[in-house]
């Protein structure tokens, strides 16, 4: 290309001189117009140009007229050409606020619809028409598929050909990218369908559009110049929109399950079920759109049902207030404002239906945001409400409906049919016909809405609803506001509903009122997720709430996705989208806080925003967030501290991080964390474990996670203490060094708040894992726990074969803690089944063992077990002797599991001594074991209180609930050594009262568990109980039978049935 | 009906024993004071407590000079059952038809109207536990008029010449309004030996 500057020779792709520099356009040889540097046709004359890519080949000379030849031109090299002209394509309006809002979209997960369009019919239509026809045809059919997705604020992503991909959701957010997507979809079907029409009658050609669409998660990647942007598909997305497009019918729009579940209710919407599409292996289910609904949110709640009205009965008595003035004659403007889903369209339902039965006229109507650029959109919606044009079958019925509307009012308004007419776009004089210039047409256009508003107040007061005041367009405020100058003296009631934001410029009139959304106290949401019935389980139930952060909308959709998906973690779309919307309009600097920030968590110090992320001016920049409501400060001093407004409004700021940005947040703040706490680090160990966790820095994640788990267990809290190894460990996998102690405290975990299966399985791979390392004692130690774990859970055999083992293991290194241990919970255990001799031995070897080591545990579970097996053998005072030195060793060292079974006992064995002693222990008991949650003793002692309710203070009512509580508890964590003692008393209960049936049944009940454990004071009181029953009944022969196996287990032990009726159950 | 307060003649009756003969508080005139026990019987595992407290206690009373009798309203048939299932130190003597428990003040006490609808409701629609293998627990239908009466519980003290020296009586469950104050009925074996030592010693009576 030679330079029109220097004449010098650069290379025919140069943009720019190589010699001088000058700017080299490539210009038309034809025309001489400047050409883009990507055209291959010009754009003034349609003369086919070489481009930089054909190699150099100038365009050939000499077919300065006339079309190329066919050949040179395919479908293809016509749509390369279109998509050259890609940023010319994008109006200037979308193009503006894409390039605002790229930086902070870059890099984010976002959800998106992703719409694909083909045109069927371009390869026939190139072997049929010259290439300059097929080039204006192709144009045609282009030009109304890009109108149709820009209408709806879509963006073209690709030209693919015969077609385009088109993203809604990103890179402009929208919180109803699925509607629009299809909404577009239709627009475009509508388009192209008269297109194609005209061109079967003119040309005879065929044309259709097949769309398919589908909606997911894509990561956004870098927005270029040209708005083309770049993403990452997340799992099918993108590829699933392209196949559906290919099953779609000729003029048909399918979406997939995902796309539908965001837009049903708001299309007419076919299920085509399941079908095989190409690449994927199982068949896809498919739905077919057949058309446009108009429906709102709202109305779709409407459709499904309302939940009855919580709170919001102030703001009620006050729009009924204002009613009653504006019905007398004052004007009155009401705005109701709140964030979506705050209420604002549910609390105007419930108004109007507080208005029926009265002389009014209702008109409704609502602004949408893919039409704020729709001169009177909203004015328009509501004239069609009030005429009822909404259903008209064909324009000749629209006017005659205004026509007949406005006349029978008055009509001196005849001067008003042009105008609304004009409005309506229905046929009518040309406006300007009277000398008047645009701007007071305008006005007179105003006039005339408010004379016809006014004069139909003469005749019955009017209400008028417009919702959404935020995506109001330019034209329609301006004629409100023109409109409401004139109510004052008039019955007219405009009530507005908009999201916080918008500022309606008539709000400084004195009629005009305010009416604020907040969110619902604790106790309304309460009662809401009740009356959703959603979650029946109170957790999950609490957890909605919370989450939902008194938002009415929230609070239902929350409820329904857990009904219907049953995932509590998850967000439904609905939510997530209206708050990715909310956060994806802040300006940049904002949103970036806003997400550093929701990595710190729902509340966070400045001091630990200020470590991650310095940001020059961050506290301005707080402040901004905190005057948008999405943030809230919580304290001053000693330093600030926020949180964010909604709780929801962290989530989903937060999930809109990609995972990479995310795990190296909290890498930086887990490293802030240590500098910020250095020396005391406990302080804020659950954070440091929380952030690590989420983290690349593995070693320390566990590191943090034992000890925030560690630190729980001192302080009780067991669950959370398990939960925190459970962590930990799924950061150690197998060969790793760390994962049996982990494994080992996890299960002491469990077990304390008697999780028994837990236990037992984390200490059986501890064991397998110590087992290979050869640690001998260790493994004693977990044959040990396992034993406890076994007999706790009723499985005798496995746990009586756990002490051997445990002891095998240890052979002749038997003079430490482990064979202490191993011994008192053999004694334990011969006790439990009756062998008290052995028992008595045993436990005289543990506590000679354990004052030798000096091990407290030990030597406080022997007393226990020496003074119960005294006890039952008739002397009841010298062993209660012995439990007392038992609990006093426990409490003096503060072995709380040690203690509660001291307690147990001594209750037990005072109750047939001195049973307000009984009680008192009894009451120290469970308030020691509930402090600890020590939830297995807590079984225990409700029973011990059962039964002292029933023979000393004789109230059974108490004892019912006491003894149903211990069975719920032993039913709950598995202790089948505990469940028949509950349902035993439960029997003695109605047995007293008379009720022998169902006295038998729960012996029955207590038995069949008894059996399978085989304790002789849990079987002796079941077959006893059973014999009485049958007694009452005059069953002499099965009662003998009953009493003839509760002989042969006294004669086994040497105790007699008297000795059980005075111990009843011993731990 | 009135009850018997201290100083009253202990009545007079005789009831068939379960361990055997017919016996009567007469038989024991002159030689023994007497310990009187009116429970529910057998058939309920409390009373059974009560009564296991009472046999360990007998040694002591007896060095007192006292022996125990025990009525309860238990058919001749299965009081022989319980006897010979459930050795007991002292008479069990039954008295089916509330005859001498009516003699002692405690006939069988029909609760309040509405305590026996809740038990009735109870009984037939309420919470049954599991169902095992004998179907539904629920009371069979002769059993529900025990369900809607309450037995008082009482114990009796007199000396060798038949006089009431102590009396504790009263409902099983014992309620003021609706707080459940206890049952203080049978006293602990340390109580019933305090109460006869005053008695040998030659003290007054006194009731509790």
């Amino acid at each position: 290309m030679t330079c029109p500057e220097c004449r010098h020779d650069n290379r025919e792709s140069a943009r720019f001189c190589e010699a001088c520099g000058a700017r080299l356009a490539r210009r038309c040889p034809q025309c001489q117009t400047e050409l883009r540097p990507t055209a291959r046709f010009c754009d003034e004359c349609g003369r086919p140009v070489a481009t930089p890519g054909d190699g150099g080949r100038p365009a050939p000379a000499g077919t300065a007229a006339g079309p190329a030849p066919a050949a040179s031109l395919s479908v293809a090299q016509v749509a390369d050409r279109l998509t050259a002209q890609l940023p010319g394509y994008t109006p200037r309006h979308l193009a503006e606020k894409i390039l605002t809002s790229r930086s902070a979209l870059e890099g984010e997960r976002k959800q998106v619809t992703v719409l694909f369009a083909d045109c069927v019919g371009f390869t026939e239509l190139a072997r049929a028409m010259d290439p300059e026809e097929l080039h204006q045809v192709m144009d045609g059919c282009f030009q109304r598929l890009l109108q149709a997705v820009h209408q709806f604020e879509g963006t073209i992503n690709q030209f693919t050909g015969d077609g385009i991909m088109a993203l809604f959701g990103a890179p402009i957010a929208h919180e109803d990218h699925a509607v629009r997507a299809v909404a577009a979809a239709l627009a475009a079907q509508a388009r192209l369908g008269e297109y194609a029409a005209r061109l079967r009658q003119e040309r005879g050609v065929q044309l259709s559009l097949r769309i398919g669409i589908n909606t997911g998660l894509v990561v956004v990647g870098r927005i270029g110049d040209d708005l083309r942007m770049d993403y990452t598909a997340q799992g099918e997305t993108v590829n699933l929109a392209a196949r559906l497009q290919a099953v779609a019918p000729p003029g048909g729009v399918v979406v997939s399950e995902a796309t539908h579940r965001l837009v049903a209710g708001f299309f007419s919407i076919r299920d085509e079920g399941q079908r095989e599409v190409k690449g994927y292996q199982h068949p896809v289910r498919v739905f077919l759109v057949t058309g446009q609904r108009r429906r709102a949110r709202f109305d779709l709640a409407v459709e499904r049902g309302l939940t009855p009205l919580v709170g919001r009965a102030p703001q009620l008595a006050m729009l009924r207030d204002c009613w009653e003035r504006a019905r007398a004659g004052q004007g009155q403007v009401v705005s109701i404002v709140g964030e979506a889903g705050a209420g604002k369209s549910r609390l105007a339902y419930e108004f109007r239906r507080s208005l029926e039965g009265q002389a009014v006229t209702y008109v409704e109507g609502r602004a949408a945001p893919h039409a704020a650029q729709v001169p009177f959109r909203l004015v328009v919606e509501l004239l069609e409400d009030n005429f009822g044009l909404r259903d008209a079958p064909d324009e000749r019925t629209r006017v005659e409906k205004v026509e007949r509307g406005v006349r029978a009012l008055d009509p001196a308004l005849e001067w008003t049919l042009p105008y609304l007419k004009h409005l309506l776009t229905l046929p009518a004089p040309e406006l300007g016909a009277g000398g008047l210039d645009q701007a007071q047409q305008k006005r007179r256009l105003a006039e005339a809405v408010r004379a016809f508003v006014l004069r139909g107040a003469q005749h019955r007061p009017i209400v008028v609803l417009a919702e959404d005041l935020q995506w109001i367009d330019g034209n329609s405020e301006a004629l409100f506001q023109l409109l409401i100058e004139g109510i004052a003296g008039h019955p007219v009631m405009i009530v507005g509903t908009y999201r916080g934001g918008y500022a309606p410029p008539w709000r400084d009139r004195s009629f005009h009122h305010r009416l604020a959304l907040e969110p619902l106290t604790a106790e309304e949401s309460g009662r809401m997720a009740e009356l959703l019935a959603a979650p029946a389980e109170r957790r999950l139930r609490t957890l909605v709430v919370e989450r939902a952060g008194g938002n009415p909308l929230f609070l239902e959709e929350l409820s329904r996705y857990l009904r219907e998906r049953g995932d509590p973690g998850e967000l439904p779309e609905t939510v997530h989208d209206l708050l990715t919307a909310r956060i994806d309009r802040l300006p940049d600097p904002l949103k970036r806080v806003l997400q550093v920030a929701a990595v710190l968590g729902r509340e966070f110090r400045l001091s630990l925003l200020e470590a991650v992320a310095p940001e020059a001016d961050l506290e301005r920049t707080l402040a901004e967030l905190v005057s948008r409501e999405l943030l809230q400060q919580k304290d001053v001093l000693p330093e600030p501290v926020y949180a964010f407004g909604h709780p929801l409004v962290q989530e989903v700021a937060y999930r809109g991080l990609l995972l990479k940005t995310r795990t190296d947040l909290h890498g930086r703040v887990g490293e802030a964390l240590e500098r910020l706490h250095a020396g005391r680090l406990d302080d804020v160990v659950e954070a440091l474990a929380e952030h690590y966790a989420r983290s690349t820095d593995g070693d320390r994640a566990v590191q943090y996670l034992v000890r925030a788990g560690d630190r729980a267990a001192r302080l009780f809290a067991y669950r959370e203490a398990q939960a925190a190894y459970a962590r930990a460990l799924e950061r150690v996998p197998a060969p790793d060094e760390r994962r049996p102690a982990i494994l080992d405290r996890l299960g002491e975990a469990a077990y304390a708040h008697g999780a028994l299966k837990e236990a037992q399985a984390a200490w059986q791979e501890a064991l397998e894992l110590v087992a290979r390392r050869g640690e001998r004692r260790w493994m004693a130690d977990l044959h040990r726990k396992m034993a406890v774990a076994a007999w706790a859970a009723g499985r005798t055999q496995p746990a009586l074969a756990h002490l051997e083992q445990g002891l095998a293991v240890l052979g002749d290194d038997a003079e430490n803690l482990e064979a202490a241990r191993l011994y008192h919970e053999r004694a334990r255990i011969h006790f439990r089944l009756g062998q008290h001799g052995t028992a008595t031995e045993w436990a005289r070897r543990a506590l000679a063992l354990g004052q030798g080591l000096d091990a407290l545990d030990v030597v406080s579970h022997a007393y226990n077990t020496l003074g119960v097996a005294l006890a039952r053998d008739g002397d009841v005072e010298g062993g209660a002797e012995f439990v007392t030195r038992s609990l006093q060793t426990a409490l003096r060292h503060q072995l709380g599991t040690e203690a509660c079974r001291a307690y147990t006992n001594l209750a037990v064995m005072y109750a047939s001594l001195d049973h307000r002693r009984s009680e008192q222990y009894c009451r120290e008991g469970l308030a020691l074991a509930e402090k600890i949650g020590d939830r297995l003793q807590q079984a225990w002692l409700h029973c011990v209180l059962a039964g002292g309710h029933c023979t000393i203070s004789g109230d059974y009512d108490e004892g019912v609930r006491a003894a149903e509580a211990a069975a719920a508890l032993d039913e709950q964590l598995g202790q089948d050594s505990h469940l028949p003692v509950p349902l035993i008393i439960l029997g003695q209960i109605h047995q007293c009262r008379g009720d022998h049936a169902r006295a038998e049944a729960y012996y029955r009940r207590a038995l069949e568990v008894a059996e399978s454990v085989g304790e002789p004071q849990l079987l002796v009181p079941c077959y006893e109980g059973l014999a009485t029953v049958a007694i009452e009944r005059d069953d002499a022969p099965q009662a003998e039978a009953w009493l003839q196996k509760s002989r042969e287990i006294q004669q086994a032990t040497g105790w007699t049935s008297d000795t059980f009726l005075v111990l009843p159950f011993l731990t | 009906m009135r009850r018997l307060s201290v100083g009253d003649k202990l009545p007079s009756f005789r009831l068939p024993s379960a361990q055997g003969a017919e016996v009567g508080p007469e038989d024991y005139r002159g030689r023994s004071n007497l310990i009187l026990f009116f429970a529910k019987g057998m058939a309920c595992g409390f009373c059974r407590q009560k009564m296991s407290q009472l046999g360990r206690g007998l040694p002591r009373f007896r060095a007192l000079g006292a022996e125990i009798l025990m009525v309860a309203p238990t058919t001749l048939e299965r009081g022989r059952f319980y006897a010979r299932s459930f050795p007991l130190p002292f008479p069990y003597l039954c008295d089916p038809d509330y005859r001498v428990f009516e003699a002692y003040g405690m006939p069988p006490r029909s609760r309040s109207p509405l305590a026996k609808a809740v038990d009735l409701v109870q009984a037939k629609l309420g919470p049954a536990p599991e169902v095992t293998e004998l179907g539904h627990a629920r009371p069979a239908l002769s059993e529900i008029p025990r369900l809607l009466n309450d037995d008082d519980l009482g114990l009796f003290i007199a000396d060798r010449e038949g006089m009431l020296r102590y009396t504790s009586v009263g409902p099983y469950v014992h309620r003021e309004g609706y707080r459940v104050v206890g049952l203080e009925a049978i006293p602990s074996n340390e109580e019933i030996a305090a109460r006869l030592e005053a008695i040998e010693r030659g003290a007054p009576a006194a009731s509790s």
